[in-house]
């Protein structure tokens, strides 16, 4: 290495990853580094090598390929010599590299670091493979059993070192955009293993189950489920809850929308991160390069929240875990409606009644049925404080019913229900702000699990 | 971001390619055949035109020496048809090594193409290329022998049956 390091004028921002060595010829000669006679040379020595390489690729048995195959070649080529480059320390150094080294000679170091980097690889691969997380999801599986190895029996490091073999479903918090060949299948590998690492400080049956809360299908889903985990891990910091839970309740919900709602974007992201602080202490998460890996998509995180602060939305970002084995278990009937010439005479009574305490008696005396109840609360027209005292006469469980058939909608109130439904929607979302915080988690826990028949 | 192909200058090549195919007038003078300069460089512009046409790319002097190598001794070349079969050899070259699907070597092509030039086409360039080498290139594409003939095999059985038949009939 040269005793006292060159400086170049080219913006290492400028260049690209994926077409590493075009970019840098491209930048040096417009940045007046790299002048027209070394710019012939290099591309007449990039020819001479393509000639060796096509010579090597027809076993010396065809004087001419089709052109898609030279480009292939050519790109492949390019690709070893830029692997080399970006390994050395910097970009006056790689310009120092093509001006004065043979391009063939560039092209075996790219070779040998390709070897090295294969290793790398493979390293990866072995890991991911040991912290894969047992999950239903099949691009997941897919992805990790059988996608990624053809890599390693494919890999074509003379014609194709550019190109990855592989048939990758799975995706990424962070997608890999800008590399290829190797060095993308090295940032998907490292990048899953650290997914991995960190999915694996939690339950395989709790990640089921928030991944069943974000969707029931998630399973035959191309999403990530490190992102998902992740979100609830940190809505449990913020909620105060044990972040191996990863359980927030729509009472979770309501607080962290107090909290975060009204104040800057900034402040929001200053939370997360102070959030995502606390849950790598909680977890034990020592390893910088996880903690990197996820603090860096906080910008992301903060933005889905904004939106979802919005839109009131917040239940999209952080979603409530969601037990399929235990949805069913309780099944309520609603009963059998009395006929309609009693309920008429039972309504037309209820409805004659001038104070609330008889209204409540007739319901006592002849309402059997929460079906029948249902029926006289969207028609009874009742006041706000009236309903309440007509839902005081029932259990969680009725309540849960009641909110699970009648959930409040604004956004689509006005044109698929009823003045009567919208009012029983009403009343019963104004009942439950007024109840206990427990009681109100218990008829949500409720509402999940039960089944109307 | 690539490399254009294209835009490479060649102009070096097409020199070196047009010397190789002066020196091939030393072989080919005792089958009395010889190239001018001007006909060795309008061979090499056939040789870029029919590349481009058959989208393939060549490096270094090509295969215009090898195919005059092969075909000198043709009985069915003479100088009056030399160069003009020499172009549409080259073109003919080209397109069937696209047909082929690059499954066969440049030798062995040549080896076929003379086989039958010499053979059962006796020099018609519109046979070799229709019939012989259409056939030839659909066998390899189906990994078939390059000779196997589909109607020569049904021909030579039918003649076998009206055979066996005449001699039942004795």
């Amino acid at each position: 290495m040269n005793p006292i390091d060159k400086h170049s004028k080219i913006d290492k921002k400028k260049l690209s990853n994926e077409f590493y060595l075009q970019s840098l010829l491209q930048e040096a000669y417009i940045q007046g580094e790299l002048n027209a006679t070394e710019s012939q040379r290099i591309q007449n020595e990039c020819i001479a090598l393509l000639t060796k390489s096509i010579d090597r690729y027809t076993k010396g048995q065809s004087s001419s390929v089709r052109i898609e195959i030279a480009q292939s070649i050519m790109a492949s080529n390019s690709y070893t010599i830029s692997i080399y480059l970006k390994s050395l320390l910097s970009v006056a150094t790689a310009l120092d590299q093509i001006i004065n080294e043979p391009i063939e000679k560039l092209y075996a170091y790219g070779h040998d670091v390709l070897q090295r980097k294969f290793k790398v690889a493979n390293y990866f691969f072995h890991l991911v493979g040991k912290t894969k997380i047992s999950t239903p999801n099949h691009a997941y599986n897919v992805t990790i059993d059988h996608g990624l190895s053809p890599f390693f029996t494919q890999y074509d490091f003379d014609f194709c070192a550019h190109e990855a073999p592989s048939s990758i479903d799975y995706q990424l918090i962070h997608p890999v955009t800008d590399l290829a060949g190797m060095e993308f299948m090295i940032r998907y590998l490292e990048n899953l293993y650290y997914e991995n690492l960190f999915c694996q400080k939690f339950d395989a049956n709790i990640i089921d189950e928030v991944m069943c809360g974000y969707s029931k299908d998630y399973q035959d889903l191309l999403d990530n489920l490190c992102e998902q985990v992740f979100q609830n891990a940190l809505g449990c910091i913020l909620s105060q809850k044990p972040v191996q839970s990863l359980d927030l309740t729509r009472s979770d919900l309501q607080k962290i929308g107090n909290d975060l709602n009204g104040i800057s974007r900034q402040l929001i992201f200053d939370r997360l991160q102070e959030a995502a602080g606390s849950t790598f202490s909680e977890l034990e998460i020592s390893n910088v390069s996880v903690r990197r890996y996820l603090q860096s998509s906080l910008p992301k995180i903060t933005a889905k929240i904004c939106a979802a602060l919005e839109t009131d939305t917040l239940s999209k970002v952080f979603v409530s875990r969601y037990r399929p084995d235990t949805k069913s278990t309780i099944r309520y009937d609603m009963g059998t409606r009395m006929d309609n010439n009693s309920y008429r005479k039972v309504f037309d009574e209820f409805i004659s009644c001038r104070y609330l305490e008889d209204k409540l008696q007739i319901i006592k005396d002849s309402i059997k049925t929460l079906a029948d109840m249902e029926d006289l609360l969207m028609a009874g027209a009742l006041k706000s404080d009236e309903a309440a005292q007509v839902f005081d006469l029932l259990d969680d469980i009725e309540l849960a019913v009641l909110l699970k058939r009648h959930p409040l909608n604004p956004e689509i109130d006005a044109v698929e229900f009823s003045e009567g439904e919208i009012r029983l929607q009403q009343h019963l979302d104004q009942y439950l702000e007024n109840l206990p915080q427990q009681r109100v988690d218990a008829v949500h826990e409720l509402v999940t699990s039960i089944e109307v028949i | 971001m690539s490399f254009n192909l294209t835009l490479f200058d060649n102009k070096l090549l097409e020199v070196q390619a047009v010397s190789d195919i002066m020196l091939c007038n030393q072989t080919t003078q005792q089958y009395a055949l010889s190239l001018t300069e001007k006909q060795a460089m309008e061979l090499v512009e056939t040789r870029t035109t029919s590349l481009k046409h058959s989208g393939r790319i060549e490096f270094g002097s090509g295969i215009i020496g090898k195919l005059i190598a092969v075909f000198c001794d043709s009985p069915h070349l003479s100088q009056s048809n030399y160069e003009r079969d020499l172009h549409e050899l080259i073109e003919i070259f080209y397109y069937f090594k696209n047909e082929t699907l690059d499954l066969m070597s440049d030798d062995d092509l040549l080896a076929y193409m003379k086989k039958y030039f010499d053979g059962v086409c006796r020099g018609d360039l519109d046979l070799l290329k229709s019939r012989e080498l259409e056939r030839i290139a659909r066998n390899v594409r189906l990994g078939n022998d390059p000779d196997y003939n589909e109607l020569e095999e049904e021909r030579q059985k039918q003649i076998e049956t009206e055979a066996k038949e005449n001699e039942s009939y004795r």
